[in-house]
């Protein structure tokens, strides 16, 4: 009964639901909490003045407007680019396959900044050249507003959907849009009354994930919003915790996105379980390609599009920038200078302290999480514990709570404690806020591999260690590099479970920038270049083990 | 392998008519000019092999495949043909099918599927509803229309791709392998079911297996399809009894092919060929030792010393004990017993009889023991003799 493959995978989903549970309970309690003169007493005066302060339904209308609007515009987005990919004879579109996702392994803190370097009113390099060459007016495109935050959101989004849609067009049984064509619908009407309606499901769940995940984003309205004073909830939250700050007033939003956040992870459950077509026969299937003819070129020009305003521009300017020792809003030779890598890497103090604090919390977080996270699978896979399924549900919460709400609940837990102001702080919260990335994966892995193999070992005579290092490890392999990988990008990029909880001496990479932000172009463009490096290795690495995937 | 010989042609008042069909993909030939018709009112099975064409075949003519070239006519319409840059689509095509998957639409109820030809037909809603209460009661599934179209057995949502296939009383209906996907038990119920609709409902069909028995049993024509060729079209008896090629007869069932030399054309003792009834009566040497006597039928035979091909059923070879039998009208050989297996209502038995190996086929309560001595008898009516010469490529001779 107590045995190590019973106890240890049982531990490890102990740790996941307390890591999700105590910063829920800590903020909830801060919430009805009186002012901290009055002692222990309960109250609902936070929530009091919360609802009586026009500045929080500003900011809540903005979020909202943000979340949904770029939620709209990257369900458009990446339908249309898994559909170019999957089903269309559109040139290069293997190429595309790749190119699509890159956004997704890049910071949307780093992709923000590099947008306003593009757009900003009479700074930015696409007005400077819509002034130049099309003598249009200096202030043409402006990012620092509702519309910028909009773009960038959804240019990060989009791989979300993409990701979410295209396993399934790929999947899909060509036969059903055949049975349609025979039976009298023409390509539109097949599209309508069959294709599209087979997409829902998948593209519903990608939009839940892209309207939470992006309304709850600190990096994007920081970039783009706050200059500008235009109110963001996370934004609200940032300042409601700087002096002169107020927990309790903090706390009480954290408990309404906490809420919200339980009602969408309800409703996604029972939606998604009452409509799951099984559209997968479990046959391999080649998807029927539609010859688009002219209107491959459309799909070409969509493709160029996305791929440029999501990688290419920002990558550029960021190149360009950090290259300048002054930046002006176009590139001059005059201004060209390695001195900003030089000044990042080898000389200032917080980026070199920046870089080493990212890359202990990026490697270690990933390898603790990693780990958690297998065992975790295991208990979800091959435990024999009635509680799975609820257990599965709350391991997953994290997944919609913004990483700000959840530094806020780690900060109220831990502010009085030994480990506040140190490194551990941000490698407790990024776990909690990222493990079930890991988990999910790895499960899945495990699913697909299925029992017998373990127990055709067991029925071999190996004990259960023997099992797991001879059979379940190497079989899942794949997954767990894949898991680190991921695990490792997030944690190098990570802004808004961080900026709550660094403190002088612990700040990583994405903090260092927006504390670098204020003063100095180059170097933050320098910093974000380094990052961004990182950040790419780890994406051909993991497109490495996806392909070897694929092939076993 | 000559398959001009063996063109599909029934007649001009054809309903179907295919005209040198050619297709292939990436370089491969799929359809290396196929012609075939199909008479109004009768079902015709494209049978093969996987990868001999048939799919490709049936996919073209309902439109979800392009041919490189060729014609295909349907009733008055022509809806592919290379030359006059007709290509159809597959929408206006007017036609039923059933798939191999089913392609029953997952999130449509079964109503909803079946009715979904006469919905974007444009049919009235009332009008919509009591045909396809008809058809599924016609289809077994009365009373289920309100049901999700998943929550169904592999069985039923068969039943549900074939009344959406009928419901718009189409001029021809194709099926796809359309009980490949079922377990054994049901398939022969619902061979049996499909027939009895055949006949009730007169429509025209073009059915696609890989199944022998499926093909004998649903259809009027078998045309049987290898290598993107016609190998062979003909009813279903006169198929089964003389396959026009060695690769028709090994694909139903004439499980003994062996090369040999023509030994002699016409009566042993008459030097004189004479063309019987049932053919000339010719003796083939497979081995130094066994002579089989059998029928050319056709034409003017190979002459003496040309190579042949000679097959025939094991289920028609009889094994008897060694006694000094000696039929005049049966071949009969001595042989050993080299492997027997226990089917329950038969045994399979592979006996050596000089240097060649013969599958048998014996009742269950048989006895013959490894090793045995038996006689092998054969009857001359049972064996098909195919010129060496004219299929000079025929490698299928496998080493049991």
């Amino acid at each position: 009964m107590f045995t190590p493959q019973v106890l240890l995978p049982r531990l490890a989903v102990l740790i996941g639901v307390a890591l999700v549970a105590s910063p829920f309970v800590a903020t909830v309690l801060r919430s009805v909490l009186a002012g901290p003169d009055d002692g222990l007493a309960f109250s609902l005066h936070n929530f009091a003045a919360l609802f009586q302060d026009q500045q929080f339904y500003s900011a809540l209308g903005v979020t909202v407007v943000t979340g949904l609007a770029a939620t709209l515009l990257s369900c458009f987005l990446g339908l249309a680019l898994a559909w170019i990919v999957a089903r269309t004879d559109t040139p290069g579109r293997s190429w595309f396959d790749t190119l699509n996702l890159v956004p997704f392994f890049l910071s949307p803190f780093v992709g923000a900044v590099s947008w306003a370097y593009l757009a900003a009113p009479h700074a930015g390099l696409l007005n400077n050249i819509v002034s130049r060459y099309l003598s249009g007016p200096s202030d043409f495109f402006n990012i620092f507003s509702v519309g910028g935050v909009i773009w960038v959101l959804a240019l990060f989004y989009t791989p979300y959907v993409y990701l979410f849609v295209i396993g399934p067009m790929r999947r899909m049984d060509p036969a059903l849009e055949d049975a349609a064509r025979v039976h009298g619908a023409g390509f539109l009407l097949t599209m309508r009354y069959v294709t599209a309606p087979l997409m829902l499901p998948a593209l519903l769940s990608g939009a839940l994930v892209v309207f939470v995940t992006s309304a709850g984003l600190f990096d994007v309205p920081l970039a783009l919003a706050s200059p500008r004073a235009i109110p963001t909830i996370p934004a609200t939250v940032y300042s409601l915790v700087q002096y002169p700050s107020d927990y309790g007033r903090a706390a009480a939003i954290g408990v309404l996105v906490m809420a919200v956040t339980v009602l969408f992870a309800l409703a996604q459950r029972t939606h998604l379980s009452r409509r799951s077509y099984a559209t997968v026969t479990g046959k391999g299937y080649r998807p029927r390609i539609v010859e688009l003819g002219k209107w491959r070129y459309a799909a070409l020009a969509l493709e160029l599009f996305y791929v440029a305003s999501g990688v290419v521009l920002p990558m550029t300017a960021l190149v360009f920038v950090s290259l300048s020792s002054l930046w002006t809003g176009w590139p001059d030779v005059a201004y060209l200078t390695f001195g900003n890598f030089d000044q990042v890497l080898f000389h200032n103090d917080l980026t070199r302290r920046a870089l080493k604090n990212s890359l202990i919390v990026a490697v270690l977080g990933a390898t603790v999480g990693v780990l958690l996270a297998t065992l975790q699978s295991y208990y979800l896979q091959r435990g024999r514990s009635r509680l799975r399924t609820i257990m599965d549900s709350i391991l997953s919460l994290p997944l919609g709570i913004p990483g700000i709400i959840l530094g806020l609940g780690f900060l109220i837990l831990l502010i009085r404690t030994p480990l506040y102001a140190t490194l551990w702080i941000i490698l407790i919260a990024y776990i909690a806020r990222f493990l079930p990335l890991a988990t999910r994966g790895i499960s899945a892995m495990l699913l697909a591999i299925g029992g017998e193999l373990e127990e055709s070992a067991r029925a071999s005579g190996a004990s259960w260690a023997q099992t797991l290092r001879m059979i379940v490890l190497p079989l899942i392999k794949p997954a767990l590099v894949a898991a680190w990988l991921m695990l490792f990008v997030i944690f190098i990029r990570e802004l808004g479970a961080t900026i709550l909880l660094y403190a002088q001496g612990t700040e990583t990479l994405s903090v260092a920038m927006v504390i670098l932000g204020e003063q100095n172009f180059g170097h933050v463009a320098a910093l974000a270049m380094v990052q961004t490096f990182m950040l790419v290795v780890a994406f051909m690495l993991f497109r490495l083990t996806r392909s070897s995937i694929l092939e076993s | 392998m000559n398959a001009n010989d063996a063109s599909g042609r029934s007649g001009a008042s054809a309903f179907v008519e295919v005209t040198a069909l050619r297709k292939s993909f990436d370089g491969t030939m799929a359809l290396q000019g196929v012609s075939f018709d199909v008479a109004l009112g009768t079902t015709v099975s494209l049978l093969g092999p996987s990868g001999c064409g048939k799919t490709t075949m049936l996919r073209s003519i309902a439109g979800l495949e392009t041919p490189n070239a060729g014609r295909i006519r349907i009733g008055d319409t022509v809806v592919f043909d290379s030359e006059g840059r007709v290509n159809l689509a597959p929408e206006t095509r007017q036609v039923g099918m059933v798939f191999q998957s089913y392609a029953v639409w997952p999130h449509m109820t079964v109503a909803e599927n079946v009715g979904f030809p006469l919905k974007i037909r444009r049919v009235a809603a009332h009008e919509i509803a009591s045909r396809v209460a008809d058809v599924l009661a016609l289809v077994g599934l009365a009373g289920l229309g309100g049901r999700p179209a998943t929550n169904l057995s592999g069985g039923q949502q068969q039943r549900v791709a074939l009344a959406r296939a009928i419901v718009h009383e189409p001029r021809l209906v194709l099926f796809d392998e359309p009980l490949s996907n079922l377990d054994a038990k049901l398939r022969e119920q619902m061979r049996t079911e499909l027939k009895l609709l055949q006949n009730r409902l007169g429509f025209t069909a073009i059915y696609v297996t890989h199944d022998q028995a499926e093909a004998l049993a649903l259809s009027d024509n078998v045309v049987v399809m290898n290598h993107g060729l016609i190998e062979g079209m003909a009813p279903p008896r006169e198929l089964f009894a003389h396959p026009p090629t060695p690769f028709v007869a090994n694909f139903l069932g004439f499980d003994n092919l062996f090369e040999g030399k023509l030994a002699r054309v016409g009566d042993a003792g008459n030097g004189d060929p004479v063309s019987g009834a049932r053919g000339w009566p010719i003796s083939v040497a497979l081995d130094a030792d066994i002579t089989l006597r059998c029928f050319w039928r056709g034409n003017q035979p190979p002459s003496q010393g040309e190579r042949v091909i000679v097959a025939f059923r094991s289920e028609r070879v009889v094994l008897g004990l060694p006694a000094g039998q000696n039929d005049p009208d049966t071949n009969c050989c001595d042989g050993s017993v080299a492997a027997c297996v226990y089917v329950g209502t038969y045994q399979d038995y592979l006996i050596q009889a000089g240097s060649i190996r013969v599958r048998a086929v014996g009742p269950g309560d048989s006895t013959f023991g490894q090793g045995e001595r038996v006689t092998v008898s054969i009857r001359p009516d049972d064996c098909r003799v195919f010129s060496r010469k004219k299929f000079p490529e025929w490698r299928g001779f496998g080493e049991p």
